[in-house]
């Protein structure tokens, strides 16, 4: 989808636009990234199906190290969701298609690698089909009326790297972040609304 | 009393009165001085509600003399455990706080209480740790036993994990160290008991001690827990067995939420396919095989950059860890430890420790990164 068809509110635009000048991902500073943007590093994931545990665990290779857990056991999304990076996921399949259901999440991360807004509204579907032995397609509905007029829907398809497993990538390894932390600075200032 | 400067600001300097946070992720003496007992009243501006530690930002005194400060708490995950959450208090409210001021003097205070309208908030109890005996080991088909959750009978998906571990610091067997839940020595004296360090690593061990872990790589740039300290986080870790493809995912509660992944194909200890080679890692190349009820896990390959444990022992790269895991009870994990690195000790050391079983739940969200801009 071209960014001038997305069904965008006027403020999540001009963040947006921000976002494309500036391209202070959070991300790039070792932030966990939940949404699609979890798909679109360059080393890829791993996904651990763990069917008598009705889990699939999603590895992370890019990033902080870390993982996402899809509970398959038919579970409601709980009340009182505190928001989190990757939110709160449930999955069941659709004939060949696992449909996951996301919400919980928050604002800290872009959903994408152009920073398309979201807000703590975001309901997420994914639908991951795998076509053939190297192929995933990839479909998501983004569902945030905090952000969006309504919902729309976009997507990619993953593909099948043989030969090769997860390895340890430290996003931490060269991070430069505690020379923004509280106490760093002089005076101290987290006013911002803006995550850059 | 009222300082000039500082407003409605009163500085105590009251060492008789020291009140101490019981399970704050960093060495909160490090950063804050239990000395400087301070009371603050002021306007809340900003709720920073994030992990490691929540941050309240608020107005202090008046006029040309009102300054801003940060009033640091538990985390996150804590004070949703008590029930607090991200409204329980606004930009606007009228807060009193009590605690103990920034060392640097920074206006930074570490909240031992904090009031909202004569109501004390943001209080985390002390858990109390059951170790009782637990039911029977749970096992897979062909015997052995279940380091994760067990399938359930009600539908839900199986969950559990191993916390609250029964030492905090890295101390030799035999020895009775005294150490808080950062691995912070209750006596600096005790240091050269901890392990057989050689003069080098003594040494630095007793500077980090003395620096409260002020510089603990953990703390200050999220690095991972490599190591035995994994096995020492608040937060606990959670085993996910993948039998299929004959790996064993270690999910880590502090830190980052890392994983950590032991292999029991029988590889050797050479880099993963088509990955990082041979480069030294945080988490090291783990292989694995069984011996009777025992997991025992051979890892080699870790870099330097981190610490390997609570309390800041000092590694090398050629350290290697013979670590052993069993399960005694359904609640129970027993987890020992050898330490090889010739490179910081004069020999062979082993330690270990018990965990206890968390059912019904996988581990708390926990991002170190997560407060940092």
């Amino acid at each position: 989808m071209r960014i001038s068809e997305l069904p965008i509110q006027p403020w999540a635009r001009a963040l947006l636009d921000y976002r494309l000048e500036n391209q202070l991902e959070p991300h790039t500073r070792c932030k966990p990234s939940g949404g699609p943007r979890q798909f679109l590093t360059p080393y890829g994931v791993e996904t651990a199906e763990m069917p008598d545990l009705k889990q699939i665990i999603i590895m992370d290779l890019g990033g902080p190290h870390t993982y996402r857990v899809i509970y398959m056991d038919g579970r409601p999304h709980p009340v009182d969701l505190q928001p989190t990076y990757y939110g709160h996921s449930t999955g069941k399949w659709d004939g060949d298609t696992l449909v996951i259901d996301t919400v919980g999440f928050n604002e800290k991360f872009w959903i994408d690698r152009q920073g398309t807004p979201h807000t703590e509204k975001l309901h997420m579907t994914e639908r991951l089909t795998r076509t053939d032995y190297n192929t995933i397609k990839y479909v998501v509905t983004i569902d945030d009326p905090g952000a969006y007029t309504k919902p729309w829907t976009s997507g990619f398809n993953f593909r099948w790297t043989a030969n090769s497993e997860l390895f340890e990538y430290v996003c931490q390894d060269n991070n430069y972040a505690p020379d923004l932390m509280v106490g760093a600075q002089e005076f101290v200032d987290r006013t911002s609304k803006i995550v850059p | 009393m009222r300082h000039p400067v500082l407003g409605f600001v009163v500085m105590i300097a009251a060492a008789s009165l020291l009140i101490l946070p019981l399970s704050a992720h960093h060495e909160i003496t490090a950063k804050f001085d239990p000395a400087k007992t301070t009371r603050l009243q002021g306007i809340v501006t900003y709720v920073d509600w994030a992990n490691p530690h929540v941050h309240i930002f608020m107005n202090v005194g008046a006029g040309a003399s009102m300054a801003n400060w940060a009033v640091e708490l538990e985390s996150v995950i804590d004070l949703q455990k008590a029930k607090y959450t991200r409204d329980t208090v606004k930009p606007g409210d009228s807060l009193t706080v009590e605690g103990i001021a920034a060392r640097d003097g920074s206006r930074q205070v570490w909240g031992n209480t904090v009031t909202l309208a004569g109501k004390r908030i943001f209080n985390v109890p002390e858990e109390t740790v059951n170790r009782a005996p637990g039911g029977p080991t749970p096992r897979w088909p062909d015997g052995k036993p279940r380091l994760g959750p067990a399938p359930t009978t009600t539908g839900l998906a199986a969950t559990g994990y191993w916390a609250r571990p029964s030492m905090t610091i890295l101390a030799e067997n035999g020895t009775n160290i005294r150490a808080n839940k950062n691995g912070l020595l209750a006596n600096i004296a005790d240091a050269p008991k901890v392990a057989p360090f050689q003069p080098w690593a003594k040494d630095l061990f007793e500077l980090r001690q003395r620096n409260r872990l002020a510089d603990d790589p953990q703390y200050l740039y999220c690095l991972p827990p490599g190591g035995p300290r994994q096995f020492q986080q608040p937060y606990g870790i959670q085993f996910v067995e993948d039998n299929e493809r004959q790996r064993i995912f270690v999910l880590i509660g502090g830190g980052n939420r890392n994983y950590r992944i032991i292999y029991l194909d029988g590889r050797s200890h050479v880099g993963q396919v088509g990955g990082d080679d041979d480069n030294p890692l945080y988490y090291g190349r783990a292989v694995a095989k069984w011996n009777g009820q025992t997991l025992e896990v051979d890892t080699r390959g870790f870099n330097e950059d981190f610490w390997f444990t609570n309390g800041g022992l000092p590694h090398t790269e050629q350290l290697k860890l013979l670590e052993k895991f069993t399960r005694t009870d359904f609640d129970t994990l027993r987890y020992d430890v050898t330490i090889d690195d010739p490179g910081a000790y004069t020999r062979p050391w082993s330690t270990g420790w018990t965990l206890r079983w968390v059912g019904g739940a996988d581990l708390p969200v926990h991002f170190c990164q997560d407060n940092r801009p």
